[in-house]
Order: structure tokens, then C-alpha cells, then sequence
């Protein structure tokens, strides 16, 4: 049957259908006047036809649209064959797009019949030759067109260049499609993909690296030869500027010389000319007049300036006023240029050029000298910096110079005060409100008027929010990191939710599938492809815009999170996220600075008070003559000085510090508020519990009082006295030592002088996490050992028997380590389960290593044919290669941890990430190992292999079971130390192992120990890197309160 | 969102009884590049609600293999399709 048959009975079915319909209605209209049995009758023969024919419809419509499906197909496919790809890009869409079109062709095939098929081959064949006939001949289209290559060296290179990026960057997406698809390959065939795209990414490498360099060179000599014919172009007025010209051409001869070297004659030769062409097309047509009145100098560069002052003197040689008048510009020019870069007041960079304010040419103020304290730095700012930007030692945009230098007004006049940008942030004591007596009264009516100017300039949290997403499509579920699409909901379903009948159990457990049918899906490789490939520009402009926002909007944004103004009006995720991350920076960043501004405190008042205690120790001696009395009370005197306002102001920072890392912003993540937890709430976690001690309290509770009273009344001596003696009381009484919940105090008070310094250093969660993922790893070398050697070691145990149970006996110690490791787990459930049944097999491997180590002990060799060769060379490289890349993983996470750009929860994610790739790597070995495995149980019950059977099968059923465990944040028992004995036993075990052998455990046991290593390594690394700073407070604490005590015990006590 | 007519069937070993179910919804993940799909035994809990599972699958392999859901991340994008569904039933 031809489909134009096909098409008419699907017409007359719908009409006949159409027809029946009309009948039931009629029926149904006459219903009263028929018997019940008459009307029954009538209708089952209407239903049972309407029935028939729908089927009928059914069949029909759907080989028309399988018709209809594979015809389009087909002429897409023919299209897509007569396109030819302009890029490499293109040729993947190409090709994918051919993929699917012929997965729709195969599905359309299916349910055609063998005649309507011919019948599209033929019309196709029939559309291909009258294409055929009306196209000219193609030869004569594709004969190619010899083009003449216009090209230059230089674009060529550069096409070479962008080349090259855009093949490193296929070859890198080349490689996660491989790594993606690696369950799908054998090792071998892995391994042998991988070597020829890290060839291909190294060859492209070089040669990018190659002609980024010539490009490099090339500019190089172009713009030194370019600058050189221009300086030849030129007479020197005088001897000074012959000088300069002359030092000038010898720079530019050296770079010209030292460019040539990398870049070949012809392109030399290209340059040449390039520079000829280039000084006759940058010739001015005439010179700029540099005596007119508008004529602005800091409009051009100075470079651009000189070269113009230098053609005008040429020109007028003889004209004596006008050279005069030439010459004393250039000189005032020169002079100010030069003064202005000896300038201290001004921040220069490392080559001794003045940093300006961003599209500006304004200077920035030099930073604060370290000599200098913050009030003379404040002073400077004030009345030196502030003076020079007053007299016009800055010029503005170039774009605004060349605006007005195009008006009437002098340039001379511009610097304007009104205009002047706000001055650059400096470090200085915040202005907070002090606490205040009842007797006194402090009235800051002034300092209102000062605020309320200072806030009209700060933008709202919603004028930001605007600014931030304005233009931008942002939907819910933009920046969400999973959501979903392609959403197919079965009909029945969906009529069921309506219906409303049903309350649901959401089950999510994965079965074992027997047979699957489900329809819509398909292996779609093109599809996954697709999904690599989507962008977010949405997402990019968002990200642009926060890493912009400035320091004053951050803290507007910080403010209203933590009002939780932000929750109330529910913006998109997105822009929380990405808030969320920016927010964690600033804030960390805030700490930093608070943080050396108490360190700097702090060193000024031990120091200060430690002169005046010597002081006061001279000033009551009888001997002291009143002259030298004087110049010491003097001394006190200004040593005295502000420390009230001081002490006060460190308090103030210290509160300030740490509301930002426990304020309590709601909206963003755990780390930065405090959660009921005590996660990260100072002084919760990182304390022990003691009862209350009276004495104590009351002494906290009098320093405290007196400090802040003295400090209300500016009582410089009191408020010094009361702070050197409450923080040496907290330091006391503070005792920081390792405890099963990692670093705590074990004193009666957690003491840090400097903000949430505890909050992460020494924190078990890292170490944890460590440990954990490196048991996996160790799990795996030892999977892959035994795969190995099980075969061997079943002839060398029919040998060694009872040396074999001796070594088995003698590893009970080490079977004791584990099973108290897998008994400090029992708490985490599933995750340690698995971790424990790791540990299992992790103890077989070192039982049958010592049953190995004795064969070879005795005499008999290890190893004997090529199929135990073969195993064991593949062993060792799956080995080391999960080695190091757990290694160089856990390396990365750590260092990055260390340096803050990781927050807690990234580095559980990437640890989780990573666990999740040991352990598919450990399924697959145990997999591998199984069959043997089973045969070895069978013949060796003495070796209780069972329970490592019920550990593989345990593994293999729970594959996530290990990554699983992060979701849940666990805290793991002195797992580290545990590890380390662990470490030590085999390790001696090993001595004696042939080497092979000692390379392949040493896999296993030593990602144990580089576990517990990295966690030690990271705190050290931390402690470094951020307390340093706290060492220094606390021993400076420390050694006056031990300089104290050493001379209370050294001064006789009198009665 | 679409609605198909029938999604089809699978059949999965439950309590080690082969038993057949019908697909309720499928989509699919992007960024974890993983494919979902719903489905009922027609079964009820002993709280008189329907049971539905949930299971993901690699969309290259097909639903041949059914994983467990187990991130919270991903437990959450369930429920929203879920809740998506009922609002557009």
C-alpha cells in the first residue's frame, strides 16, 4: 500500500469516526423510545466499531508519521552530506547532527513496511537527479581558486597562535569526554588515548609557547625600530638632550638586537618596513601648535609631547623667541615630571613609576611606613597628601584634558578643589560608640552631622541588588547547580496528580532491572555532548558585576544579610550564590585587616607598658637626680598617652572581627555564622566544659570593670594596668593542646587575642576528611596487590604452610590496629562500614605480604612466570597511578585550603568528588579479583578470608557508601595516630620484601601515612601562614607574664 | 514540561519477585549529566500513600542500570520536579 493510499484511510477513518459519533448522539437522543436491551445492543455495536476504526487510525497515523519522519531525515541527511565544515567546531556540530538524523531514520524504519521504505528511497533518488540536472556540473564549482596570499608574517603568526589556543582547548575537552567515558574503556585502551592527547597537548604547547615569542620579539623590534628612525629623524637643542637621545638609541639598538635573535630574516625584513610605513603614516600633518594658550602638555604622553617639542625646534631654528619659548615649556615640564617621581608622598610601583587611582591621573598617597604610627600616617594624609592634591600635583583623565583643552579655559586652572575624588581609604580606629557610665555623659552631636553626610553617599541594599542583576535574564533556576530539564510526564500520571486521590511515598532506591522499555529513552551521546557545551552569560555578567562591587556596597550587603532583609525579599539564587562567595572573601579579608591592626596594638602596649614599669622602678629610687626625674616622668608621660582610647578601640575591633565570622548572617553558609552547632561560634568548640569557678570569674569580672571605666575615663595609666593584667590572667588560664576534638584549650578559658583563630587551624574536620579519603586510596593499592600476587601466593602457602600460619599469627597486632580503627567507626554507619571492610582487605594485604616475606626468607623465589609478570606490572602502574593522582589531588585541595580560596564545604565537595574516584577505581579492581579470590577462600579457610569477602561484596553493593559519608560531616576518632601505627608496622614488615613488592605496599600504606601527613602538613601550613601573627601576641603575653614570675621567684621574700 | 501518552514499562526485582512497573516521568540533569526516572508498582505504604521510586540513570547506557539518589543536592532537584509536575497536573 502506498502512503497516498495510507492518507485517504486515515481520512475516512476520521470521517467515519466523525460519523459514528454523530449516530451515539442520536442514540442517546432516542434512548427513550428503545428498550434497555435494544439500546445496549445499538451502542456495543457503535463502541466496538468506533473501537476498530480508531485502532485502524492509530496504526495508520502513526506509519504516516513514521513516513513523514524518515522522508525529512533523509533530505537533512542529504543536505548535511553536501556541507562542507568551516571549522573543526563546526565539523563535530555536523557530525553530530548526522548521528541524530540517522537514529531517527532507524526509528522511522522500524515501523514502515518494506514497501512505503522503497517508496522514499525512490523519491529521494527521483529529487537527487533533478537536483542533478539543475546545478551545473560540480568540477566546475569546486575547482579550486588560486588565491594570492595576501597574508603578512605577523597575521599569519597570530592565526597560528589563536590556532593553537583553540586546538588546547579541544584537546582539554577532549580529555574530559575521556574521562567521562573511562568506565567505558579497557585500562589499556585508556591509557594508550591518554599518551596521545598528552603528546598532542605537548606538541601544541610548544609550538604556542614557540610563537608567542617570536609574536613577542616581533612587537618588540617593531616598536624599538619604529622609535629609533624617529630619534634619527632628530638634532639634539643641547648637550643635555644629546645625552638623553643618545641613551635612548642605545636601549632601543640592544632591544632591536636582542629581538632579532628570535625571529627569522624574512620577517625582519617585514618589520623594516612595517617602521618605514609606520613613521609615515604617524607623521602629525602638522605640528601641533605647543605655544597656543589651550595647549595642554598632560593631555598626550610625555613621550608623544617630546617628540612634538623636538620637531618644533627643528622647525624653528631660527626663530630665537619662539625656540626660548619652546624650551622653557619642555623644562617646566621636565622638571615637574622629575619632581613629581622623587616625591615621596606618592605610591610608586617596583620600577619607580607613580601609581595612579584607576582611569586616572590622579597619584596615590604612599602607604603607611612602618616606623609610622596610624595617627601620623592620618596626619600625612591630611595635611601633606591633601596639601598636594590642592596644589594641582595631579592631573585628570586624558580623556577630560583633550575635552578641555579644546575649550577656552587655561589647563592651568584645572585642578579644582571641589573635584577632588574622596581620598583613599586609610587604616584607622573605627569612630564606634563607647561604652558609656551613668555618671557620664558624652554628647556627639557634631559626629551625627559627620555620619549623616558620610551615609548619603552609600548606596541602599536594593539600589545595589538593582545594579547588580539590572538587564540581566535571571530566572529561578539560573546559577542553580542542578536543575532539571527535559521533563516527560506519562499522561496517566499527570491525570492521577489531578485527580487528587493519591498521597505519595518518594521512594529513592535504584533496583536491579530486569527488562527495560521505557520510551523517549535513548543513548544519546550527541545530547551529553550538547550539554558540555551550554553556556551562561547570564551567569558571567553576574559574576563580573559582583567581583566589582566596591568595599562600601559589600558592607552595605553584609549589614542587611545579617538583618535578614535579603530573606524577606527572596532574590534568585544565583545572586545568592555568587553574593554568597563574594561575601565569605570580603568578610575573611575584613578579619585579615582587623586582625593586624590588634596585632600592631598589642605589641605597642606590652611594649610601651614594659618601658614604663622600668620607668617607674627608676622614678622611685632616692638616688635619682631631679633633673633625670623629670626627662622620665616626661617619658611616662607621652609613653601614657591615648592608651585608654587605645585598649578601647581594641576591644571595639575585636568585637567587630568577630561578628563577621559569627554576626549570624543569615542567608549565607555555616562558615560564617553561627550555627547551633557552635560550628564555628568562638570559644564553643574549641574549649572544654569546667564548673564555675567563683574566684576566677570574680577576677575577670574586676579587671574587666576596671578596665572599661578607665578606659571611659581616659585613665591612661588604670586603663594600662587593668588590660596588661586581664590578658595575662586569660593567657593563664588558657591551655591549648591536642584533644580528641583536635586542638582545644584544656584551661579554664579559651584565649585569642586575635579574631577566630581557632575557627579552623588544627581542625579535625580536616584532618578527617584527609584520613578518610586516603584510607580509600590505601584500600586500593592493597586491592590491587592482592590481585596481583593471590595466584603466587597460594603455590608459596602450599609450600610454607606452617611458616605461613606463624606469619598469620604474628599480624594479629596489626589486625588489633585495625579493628580498633573499625571500632572508633561504628558511629558513621554505612560510610564506615565500608571504610572498615577497606581496612579488611587492607589486612589481608599485609598477611599475605608476610606470608610472601617468609617464602622469600626461607629461599624460594617470589615470583615465576610471565602471567604473574604481566599482573603484577599492571598492578603497579594502576598502583602509582592512584597514587599520584591522589597525591597531587589531595596536595591542591590542601594548598588551596591553606591560601583561603577554598571554604570548609568546597573542600568536603572536592574531597567527596575524589573519594568517589578511588572508589570506583577500588570496585573495579575488587571485581577483578573476585574469581580468584573465591577459589582462594575455598582451599585456605585458616586465613579467615570469608570476612574479606564480605568486605569486596560489601564494597561492591555500596559504592557510594564512602563519599557518602561527607554529606553527613563526620567527626573521625584520632583516626590520624591510628594510621600512623598502622603505617609504622608495615612498614617494618616490609623490610626485608624485594622491591617490586615493597613499591606496590608501600602504595597502600603510605596513602595512609600521607593522609595523616597532609592533615599535620595542613595545620602546620595554616599556623604559618595566618597565626603567625597570634604567636607573636601570645608569646609576647607569655613572656612578660614568665618575666614576671621569674622575678617574683628571684626576689627574697621578706617577712 | 511534556506529556507523553505512555513512558513505558520496566521491571525490577522487588523482595526477589519480578515485578513490573509503570514509568511516570523521566528528565534530565545537565550539569551532572545524568538522566531520572519515576515509577510505581502501583503499590501502597503501610501510611496508605502510593509508592513512587526514584532512581537516576546515565543517559549514553540507558535505564538498563538504575542508581540510588542519594546527594541531598539531588534529592532536592527531585522534589522540585516532583512539585513541578503536581502544580501543571
Amino acid at each position: 500500500m502506498k502512503i497516498d493510499e495510507i492518507r485517504k484511510l486515515i481520512e475516512q477513518d476520521q470521517n467515519e469516526i466523525n460519523h459514528l459519533n454523530d449516530i451515539r448522539m442520536q442514540l442517546e437522543a432516542s434512548r427513550g423510545s428503545l428498550t434497555a436491551e435494544e439500546y445496549e445492543r445499538e451502542l456495543k455495536e457503535i463502541t466496538d466499531s468506533l473501537e476498530t476504526i480508531q485502532k485502524n487510525l492509530n496504526e495508520n497515523q502513526n506509519i504516516n508519521l513514521a513516513y513523514n519522519n524518515m522522508l525529512t531525515n533523509i533530505r537533512a541527511l542529504n543536505s548535511l552530506n553536501n556541507v562542507i565544515a568551516r571549522d573543526r567546531q563546526d565539523e563535530t556540530a555536523i557530525a553530530e547532527e548526522k548521528e541524530v538524523r540517522e537514529e531517527e531514520i532507524k526509528n522511522a524504519m522500524q515501523n514502515l513496511p518494506e514497501e512505503l521504505q522503497g517508496e522514499i528511497r525512490d523519491i529521494i533518488l527521483q529529487e537527487n537527479r533533478v537536483e542533478e540536472v539543475n546545478v551545473e556540473p560540480r568540477n566546475e564549482i569546486e575547482t579550486p581558486v588560486p588565491v594570492a596570499d595576501t597574508k603578512s608574517l605577523k597575521e599569519s603568526l597570530n592565526q597560528e597562535i589563536t590556532q593553537s589556543r583553540n586546538e588546547l582547548n579541544h584537546l582539554n575537552d577532549v580529555i574530559e569526554q575521556l574521562e567521562a567515558s573511562r568506565n567505558n574503556l579497557t585500562p589499556e585502551e585508556y591509557s594508550n588515548e591518554i599518551k596521545t592527547i598528552s603528546e598532542a597537548i605537548k606538541n601544541e604547547q610548544e609550538k604556542l609557547t614557540r610563537n608567542t615569542e617570536t609574536n613577542r620579539a616581533y612587537d618588540n623590534m617593531l616598536t624599538n625600530l619604529t622609535a629609533l628612525n624617529e630619534l634619527n629623524k632628530i638634532e639634539a637643542r643641547d648637550e643635555q638632550d644629546r645625552k638623553e637621545m643618545e641613551e635612548e638609541r642605545t636601549a632601543r639598538i640592544t632591544e632591536i638586537a636582542k629581538s632579532r635573535e628570535s625571529l627569522s630574516e624574512e620577517m625582519q625584513q617585514e618589520i623594516r618596513d612595517l617602521a618605514l610605513n609606520n613613521r609615515k603614516e604617524k607623521m602629525l600633518p602638522t605640528t601641533i601648535n605647543l605655544l597656543d594658550k589651550d595647549f595642554n602638555p598632560h593631555g598626550i604622553s610625555f613621550d608623544d609631547f617630546r617628540r612634538q617639542y623636538r620637531e618644533a625646534v627643528n622647525k624653528n631654528q631660527n626663530n630665537h623667541e619662539v625656540f626660548k619659548q619652546l624650551n622653557n615649556i619642555y623644562n617646566d615640564l621636565r622638571t615637574k615630571q622629575r619632581l613629581e617621581q622623587k616625591n615621596d608622598h606618592f605610591l610608586k610601583d617596583e620600577n619607580g613609576k607613580i601609581v595612579y587611582y584607576p582611569n586616572t591621573s590622579i597619584p596615590e598617597p604612599r602607604q603607611q611606613r612602618v616606623d609610622e604610627s596610624i595617627e601620623e600616617y592620618n596626619e600625612f594624609l591630611k595635611n601633606i597628601y591633601d596639601n598636594d592634591l590642592k596644589q594641582g600635583n595631579y592631573y585628570k583623565s586624558k580623556e577630560e584634558i583633550k575635552q578641555l583643552t579644546t575649550g577656552k579655559e587655561d589647563y592651568k586652572k584645572l585642578p579644582v578643589h571641589e573635584e577632588f575624588p574622596k581620598l583613599p581609604k586609610h587604616e584607622e580606629y573605627p569612630k564606634l560608640p563607647k561604652y558609656e557610665e551613668p555618671t557620664i555623659e558624652i554628647k556627639t552631636k557634631p559626629k551625627k552631622e559627620t555620619e549623616t553626610k558620610q551615609k548619603k553617599s552609600i548606596k541602599t541594599l536594593q539600589q545595589i541588588m538593582y545594579e547588580l542583576q539590572h538587564g540581566l535574564k535571571i530566572k529561578t533556576k539560573t546559577g542553580k547547580r542542578y536543575q532539571a530539564s527535559n521533563i516527560k510526564v506519562a499522561k496517566q500520571f499527570k491525570e492521577e496528580l489531578h485527580s487528587g486521590n493519591w498521597l505519595y511515598n518518594v521512594v529513592h532506591l535504584a533496583p536491579t532491572v530486569l527488562k527495560s522499555a521505557v520510551a523517549e529513552v535513548r543513548k544519546m551521546y550527541s545530547k551529553w555532548q550538547l550539554w558540555r557545551t551550554k553556556q551562561t552569560p547570564e551567569i558571567e555578567e553576574l559574576k563580573t558585576r559582583i567581583n566589582k562591587l566596591s568595599k562600601e556596597d559589600l558592607e552595605v550587603i553584609w549589614n542587611e544579610y545579617r538583618g535578614t532583609q535579603v530573606n524577606q525579599d527572596s532574590f534568585t539564587t544565583a545572586l545568592n550564590q555568587l553574593l554568597n562567595e563574594r561575601i565569605q572573601k570580603y568578610a575573611k579579608k575584613e578579619v585579615q585587616k582587623i586582625n593586624t591592626k590588634i596585632s600592631r596594638g598589642y605589641n605597642k602596649i606590652f611594649a610601651d607598658y614594659q618601658v614604663i614599669e622600668a620607668i617607674d622602678k627608676e622614678l622611685v629610687k632616692t638616688t635619682i637626680k631631679e633633673e633625670d626625674k623629670k626627662k622620665l616622668q616626661l617619658q611616662k608621660a607621652s609613653l601614657l598617652k591615648g592608651k585608654a582610647e587605645q585598649i578601647g578601640n581594641l576591644r571595639e575591633l575585636y568585637i567587630k572581627g568577630n561578628q563577621y565570622y559569627s554576626g549570624g548572617a543569615h542567608g549565607f553558609s555555616e562558615d560564617m555564622k553561627a550555627a547551633g552547632t557552635n560550628l564555628s561560634k568562638v570559644g564553643k568548640r574549641f574549649a572544654k566544659a569546667y564548673d564555675y569557678d567563683d574566684e576566677l570569674q570574680e577576677q575577670k569580672a574586676r579587671l574587666e570593670m576596671l578596665e572599661k571605666s578607665a578606659v571611659n575615663r581616659k585613665d591612661d595609666i588604670e586603663a594600662i594596668k587593668a588590660f596588661v593584667q586581664y590578658e595575662t590572667l586569660k593567657n593563664k588560664e588558657t591551655e591549648i593542646k591536642n584533644s580528641i576534638f583536635g586542638k582545644r584549650s584544656t584551661g579554664k578559658m579559651y584565649y585569642s587575642p586575635l579574631v577566630g583563630e581557632l575557627d579552623y587551624r588544627d581542625d579535625p574536620f580536616i584532618r578527617d576528611v584527609f584520613t578518610t579519603v586516603a584510607m580509600v586510596g590505601a584500600a586500593v593499592s592493597a586491592a590491587n596487590a592482592l590481585h596481583t600476587h593471590e595466584t603466587e601466593a597460594k603455590n608459596i602457602i602450599e609450600n610454607e604452610q606452617a611458616k605461613a600460619n606463624e606469619i598469620n599469627n604474628n599480624m594479629s597486632q596489626v589486625r588489633q590496629t585495625g579493628q580498633d580503627i573499625a571500632n572508633n567507626r561504628e558511629t558513621f554507619e554505612k560510610g564506615m562500614q565500608a571504610q572498615a571492610n577497606s581496612d579488611s582487605i587492607n589486612i589481608l594485604n599485609v598477611g599475605e605480604r608476610g606470608a610472601s616475606d617468609a617464602s622469600v626468607n626461607a629461599g624460594f623465589r617470589w615470583s615465576s612466570g610471565t602471567v604473574y609478570k604481566q599482573a603484577d606490572e599492571v598492578a603497579h602502574a594502576t598502583a602509582k597511578q592512584a597514587y599520584e593522582t591522589a597525591q597531587s589531588q589531595i596536595e591542591d585541595i590542601a594548598a588551596k585550603y591553606t591560601q583561603g580560596l577554598l571554604s570548609k564545604g568546597e573542600v568536603t565537595q572536592a574531597y567527596a568528588e575524589m573519594a568517589s574516584q578511588s572508589q570506583q577505581t577500588l570496585n573495579s579492581v575488587i571485581q577483578n579479583a573476585m574469581p580468584h579470590f573465591q577459589t582462594y577462600m575455598q582451599s585456605h579457610p585458616q586465613f579467615e578470608l570469608s570476612e574479606v569477602g564480605n568486605a569486596m561484596n560489601y564494597l561492591i553493593q555500596n559504592p557510594n557508601a564512602i563519599s557518602d559519608m561527607y554529606q553527613g560531616m563526620v567527626n573521625v576518632t584520632n583516626l590520624g595516630e591510628n594510621i600512623a601505627g598502622l603505617t609504622a608496622t608495615q612498614v617494618e614488615a616490609l623490610q626485608s620484601l624485594p622491591s617490586d613488592l615493597q613499591t606496590t605496599l608501600l602504595g597502600a600504606v603510605s596513602s595512609a601515612a600521607l593522609a595523616y601527613n597532609c592533615a599535620k602538613s595542613t595545620g602546620r601550613t595554616r599556623t604559618s601562614a595566618k597565626s603567625e601573627q597570634e604567636e607573636q601576641v601570645i608569646d609576647l603575653v607569655n613572656n612578660y607574664a614568665n618575666a614576671k614570675e621569674m622575678q617574683a621567684e628571684a626576689t627574697p621574700k621578706t617577712k | 514540561m511534556e506529556q507523553v501518552e505512555d513512558l513505558g514499562k520496566i521491571t525490577v526485582v522487588k523482595n526477589g519477585k519480578e515485578v513490573e512497573c509503570d514509568v511516570l516521568f523521566t528528565f534530565d540533569n545537565e550539569e551532572l549529566q545524568k538522566s531520572y526516572i519515576g515509577y510505581t508498582d502501583h503499590s501502597v505504604g503501610s501510611n496508605g500513600r502510593k509508592n513512587i521510586y526514584v532512581s537516576s540513570y546515565d543517559p549514553v547506557l540507558g535505564t538498563g542500570s538504575l542508581e540510588d539518589i542519594t546527594s541531598n543536592e539531588e534529592l532536592n532537584m527531585v522534589q522540585e520536579v516532583l512539585e513541578q509536575i503536581a502544580e501543571n497536573a
